[in-house]
């Protein structure tokens, strides 16, 4: 009859052997004095080991750690508001600009069958001389005259500059508050 | 006057609140000093580690799940931090306080003199293990983790923590017939 191993034994003590392999343990254990005096010895440590007291504080931890703690800047209600505005406006803009911009005149390089040779590549200031982004006009799918394109873009501008700035307010004013306490 | 449960306490600290995580260091400060303690073995070490597992632990609450219970997550926090500090130490063991864990006044003082060398002799031991021997016997034993737990912990395969765990039993069972 061979033995269970230490690490039979050692999962069935901590109980996490199938229960098919437990039961086979069990069975095996039942008529083995070997194995089961291997394991009267590993339960004897496990009581030793968990009969370690806990021992006492003797002082209080918390001060210390809340003085290290770092600052967590939280975001009040009215910037993450602000902020998603920006976002909004931001998307809306670019909805209306993409229709203006005239992508037809963007001319791209063709590639010649020798194009790895690195002469035959056109430089920059000829891509820049030969392309040209053009606003045709500031005809819209929608009737909006250009004043409201302009008011729409300062109003995006202003936005971003208020949520920028209370951004960077933010951190500033935790760091006071900290600083006072 | 009623407790605020950890998880206010939790937002709270989230939002930014340190005197709210002050209020849960004082709560689970004793359990945590207790991990770094076994596995540090010298007092003001185990303070040191248990501050920066605290600390730890405030930079990561927003991945903390505020609906599980926190004293266990604190623990693995600071076994963590620990095993972290003992890597980057001499592999020389450490040495206990002098200062030994309080006597039960209602033992008789011989009976108490026995469990109190007992009790220092299996820390002896315990210290005298590799880092990662002495963290997995800390999880499994004193904060009763599984091997796949253990294994998430420590970032470790599951066949590494059998082996660590099998291995540190048999080595603390070899030390403590040894010094007997």
């Amino acid at each position: 009859m061979s033995h269970l191993t230490d690490d039979t034994l050692n999962e069935y003590i901590d109980n996490a052997l199938a229960p098919a392999s437990r039961a086979e343990v069990d069975a095996h254990l039942a008529v083995c004095a070997t194995c089961s005096a291997e394991l009267d010895v590993l339960r004897a440590l496990f009581a030793q080991i968990e009969s370690l007291p806990e021992v006492a504080l003797q002082r209080d931890l918390a001060p210390a750690v809340v003085g290290r703690l770092p600052i967590r800047a939280q975001m009040p209600r009215p910037v993450r508001w602000v902020l998603v505005a920006q976002g909004v406006a931001a998307l809306v803009i670019l909805a209306a600009l993409l229709p203006l911009l005239d992508f037809s005149a963007l001319q791209l390089p063709t590639l010649s069958p020798n194009w790895f040779i690195l002469p035959a590549l056109p430089t920059f200031s000829d891509l820049l001389a030969r392309n040209s982004l053009t606003l045709p006009s500031l005809s819209l799918p929608i009737d909006l005259p250009a004043l409201s394109l302009v008011l729409l873009l300062v109003s995006a501008g202003l936005l971003w500059l208020i949520g920028n700035g209370l951004l960077l307010l933010l951190p500033r004013t935790t760091s006071l508050k900290r600083r006072s306490l | 006057m009623d407790e605020s449960p950890d998880r206010d306490l939790i937002l709270r600290a989230r939002r930014g609140e340190t005197d709210a995580f002050g209020e849960l260091v004082g709560r689970y400060q004793a359990t945590v000093f207790n991990v770094c303690y076994r596995l540090m073995g010298e007092r003001r070490e185990a303070e040191d580690m248990a501050q920066e597992a605290f600390i730890r632990s405030y930079t990561r609450l927003d991945s903390y799940d505020a609906d599980r219970p926190l004293g266990p997550w604190l623990r693995r926090v600071a076994a963590n931090v620990c095993l972290n500090r003992l890597e980057t130490l001499p592999a020389a063991p450490a040495a206990i306080d002098e200062e030994r864990d309080a006597d039960d006044p209602l033992q008789r003082p011989e009976s108490a003199a026995e469990q109190r060398d007992e009790t220092e002799r299996l820390r002896q031991a315990l210290l005298t293990l590799p880092p990662h021997y002495r963290t997995v016997l800390e999880l499994r034993h004193y904060q009763e983790l599984s091997y796949e737990e253990i294994a998430e912990t420590l970032r470790l395969p599951l066949s590494d923590v059998k082996s660590h765990l099998f291995r540190a039993r048999k080595l603390l069972a070899e030390k403590l017939t040894r010094n007997t």
